[in-house]
């Protein structure tokens, strides 16, 4: 099923919760609604579920206006946040429930909870009762349920947030499995960016419930299109700074400024941490603003995993994490304390408001 | 060193702390019910039995399971009607809706009694409406099935909204989404998810229409045979020095009503918290070999392979 959202927009009280919101996913593509807490991501996929409504623009479900349709003719599958399993049914019954009050044969609900169960991977658990399932277990159980009716959308309320790493990557398996093997669309909610970069086709990034930035993974990652995507997508180092001599300079650390006249406007800077180079030891801090070469001090060294993270404090008291390989540190021959020179390899620069 | 295995002994405090519990609770409620009991087989079990079969305390026993039938029904479907549109919709004036719910509480039942035959009575506000109707209901059973519904109409309000508000709306949500119409859904996830709430609901409601005395004789009049409860004919039967009467009905009211409160009692402790409540037969210890069972360890959570 494709969805088209056409400028959705809800309030609750004066306080606008939703935006102005469009975009579109067509049919089989699965979609990550990304932004932090509070940003209206459930609010957007309540109302493409029916379950609100919204104050202003139209929801399109395959090409038809599904606005005010009523949920229960949208043909759509919700795996709720907290899960909202029946808790007076088994995990049986709650996966038939859906296909039950369609008035399914049955003979046909017997067999489309076996195999459900099956492709959730708990085919014993049928005539468990959800409070004696674990969170990962119940999750399974919700997404069973949802799937049950043969939604042609599936619409997912953080559908991995309560859950510990190890359980969420295999889900996340599952999940894309089935969405392939089904070819239904997907609809998820999470603010784990790393969640929506792993699994999503396109992630539409939310903040205070407009729409930052749509695009691919890698478009994201690579090309943000605001200071708030940039930072919120992958691990950043924020540096402040202002455009001198056509160059975007924060304090000695130089880089290329965005074209046009931006002369004396503060520029924010976005850098990777493995977009810092770092080049040899230098035996003292040099002083004094004029000086054009940019050092840093080594606060702190932790190895995680195969690289190197370095808390640095640059000369002019700015933070700037930097991440290096275990090779290269040794190459460098550095340890806490030393100071060394640094040098931006690349840095997204944005000129107040406005963008490259 | 004290020898672990000897208990301390309770000090005398404690002792006279568990004393007084018991003279309390012995005292005032065990003692009339001993009286009850004595003063009803006082005469020998056969006039006990025979004071019971008299026509009209049988007719009175009759009148007052019709109460209870009649307040036990209303409350019970408007009752979860009004809780859940309470609990689930925001209107104005539903606060103080819910607090005028509390009214027959706090209202003495002869006063609830007297207003029922003002407004049902010969110049009543109502009155033209119950001409038409041509049903008489101050000084008969319909006026007092409506003041008994009156006298106990907080219980299922009060018991079934705290745990529809406990429950939320998630799961009713849920079953939109899979297609469930909304009476389809209260009827499927709802009621049985409040089902507790209403049976205690219910249960005191109908203990409540048992011990009603006061809204009841003042609309009713208490013709003896016609409109006699069980209550009034108590009141009757002590005016007329029937002890043995009076003893055994008031014997078998209360044994209604405190069978009533030790089946919600049995009720309560089946329903574990946080567990499938009696829904399931099974016993906790067979719950617990379930959950022990191979290949259905709650905390299965490897990468499948």
């Amino acid at each position: 099923m494709s969805i088209v959202l056409e400028g959705i927009t809800k309030r609750i009280g004066s306080q606008t919760i939703v935006a102005d919101v469009s975009f579109s996913a067509p049919t089989g593509e699965m979609v990550a609604l990304l932004g932090p807490s509070g940003g209206g991501k459930s609010t957007i996929l309540r109302i493409i579920a029916g379950l609100e409504e919204p104050d202003a623009g139209e929801v399109l479900l395959d090409g038809e206006r599904a606005t005010f349709l009523a949920v229960q003719e949208r043909n759509i599958g919700f795996v709720f946040q907290g899960y909202a399993l029946f808790k007076h049914m088994t995990v049986a019954q709650n996966v038939a429930f859906g296909l039950e009050v369609r008035k399914t044969p049955r003979a046909e609900i017997e067999r489309a909870v076996r195999d459900l169960l099956e492709l959730v991977e708990l085919p014993t658990f049928g005539g468990r009762y959800p409070s004696e399932l674990s969170g990962g277990q119940r999750q399974r159980v919700a997404l069973a349920r949802a799937l049950a009716p043969r939604p042609k959308l599936l619409l997912l309320d953080e559908p991995f947030g309560a859950l510990d790493a190890k359980v969420r990557l295999s889900l996340r398996e599952q999940l894309r499995k089935l969405s392939r093997a089904r070819g239904i669309t997907v609809l998820f909610v999470t603010h784990d960016q790393e969640e929506a970069m792993d699994l999503a086709d396109r992630v539409v990034v939310l903040h205070r419930g407009r729409v930052e930035q749509i695009g691919t993974p890698a478009e994201i990652y690579d090309h943000p299109a605001t200071e708030f995507v940039a930072g919120f997508v992958g691990a950043t180092n924020v540096l402040r700074g202002e455009v001198r001599g056509g160059k975007a300079a924060m304090g000695a650390l130089r880089v290329e400024a965005p074209p046009g006249d931006h002369e004396g406007r503060a520029v924010t800077a976005i850098v990777r941490p493995h977009d810092v180079e770092l080049s040899g030891r230098v035996e003292d801090e040099p002083s004094g603003p004029a000086s054009n070469v940019a050092t840093g001090r080594i606060d702190r060294m932790n190895r995680v995993g195969p690289t190197v993270k370095l808390q640095l404090r640059l000369a002019d008291g700015q933070a700037l994490t930097v991440e290096l390989t275990r090779d290269r540190v040794a190459e460098l021959g550095v340890s806490e304390g030393d100071v060394v020179l640094v040098n931006l390899r690349e840095a997204k620069i944005f000129v107040q408001d406005y963008v490259i | 060193m004290r020898d672990p295995s000897r208990r301390r002994r309770g000090s005398v405090g404690r002792s006279l702390l568990i004393g007084a519990a018991v003279v309390y609770v012995g005292g005032l409620l065990l003692l009339p019910i001993l009286t009850l009991v004595g003063g009803a087989f006082a005469e020998g079990i056969g006039r006990f039995g025979r004071a019971l079969v008299r026509p009209d305390a049988l007719h009175a026993l009759w009148v007052t399971l019709f109460m209870v039938v009649c307040a036990v029904g209303l409350n019970a479907v408007f009752g979860t009607l009004a809780a859940y549109v309470l609990v689930r919709d925001r209107f104005p004036g539903r606060r103080a809706l819910a607090a005028l719910v509390d009214v027959p509480f706090a209202l003495s039942p002869v006063i609830a009694g007297f207003v029922l035959i003002e407004l049902f009575g010969a110049k009543g506000l109502v009155r033209p409406l119950v001409d038409a109707l041509g049903v008489e209901v101050a000084f008969a059973l319909p006026g007092m099935a409506l003041a008994t519904t009156f006298v106990s109409l907080p219980f299922v309000i009060r018991e079934v909204m705290p745990v529809l508000e406990e429950i939320g709306v998630d799961q009713e949500q849920a079953a939109y989404t899979l297609g469930a119409s909304p009476l389809a859904t209260f009827r499927r996830v709802t009621l049985p998810a409040i089902r507790w709430g209403l049976l205690y609901g219910v249960t005191l409601t109908a203990a409540r229409s048992i011990g009603e005395f006061g809204a009841v004789l003042v609309v009713s009049g208490g013709v003896a045979g016609r409109t006699e409860t069980a209550t009034s004919y108590v009141y009757r039967a002590l005016e007329d020095r029937n002890d043995t009467g009076a003893y055994g009905m008031a014997l078998v009211l209360s044994l209604a009503s405190i069978g009533l409160l030790f089946a919600m009692d049995a009720m309560k402790r089946r329903r574990a918290p946080d567990l499938p409540a009696a829904a399931s037969p099974r016993s906790p210890a067979l719950r617990e070999q379930a959950l022990a069972s191979p290949g259905g360890s709650v905390v299965d959570e490897q990468v499948p392979s």
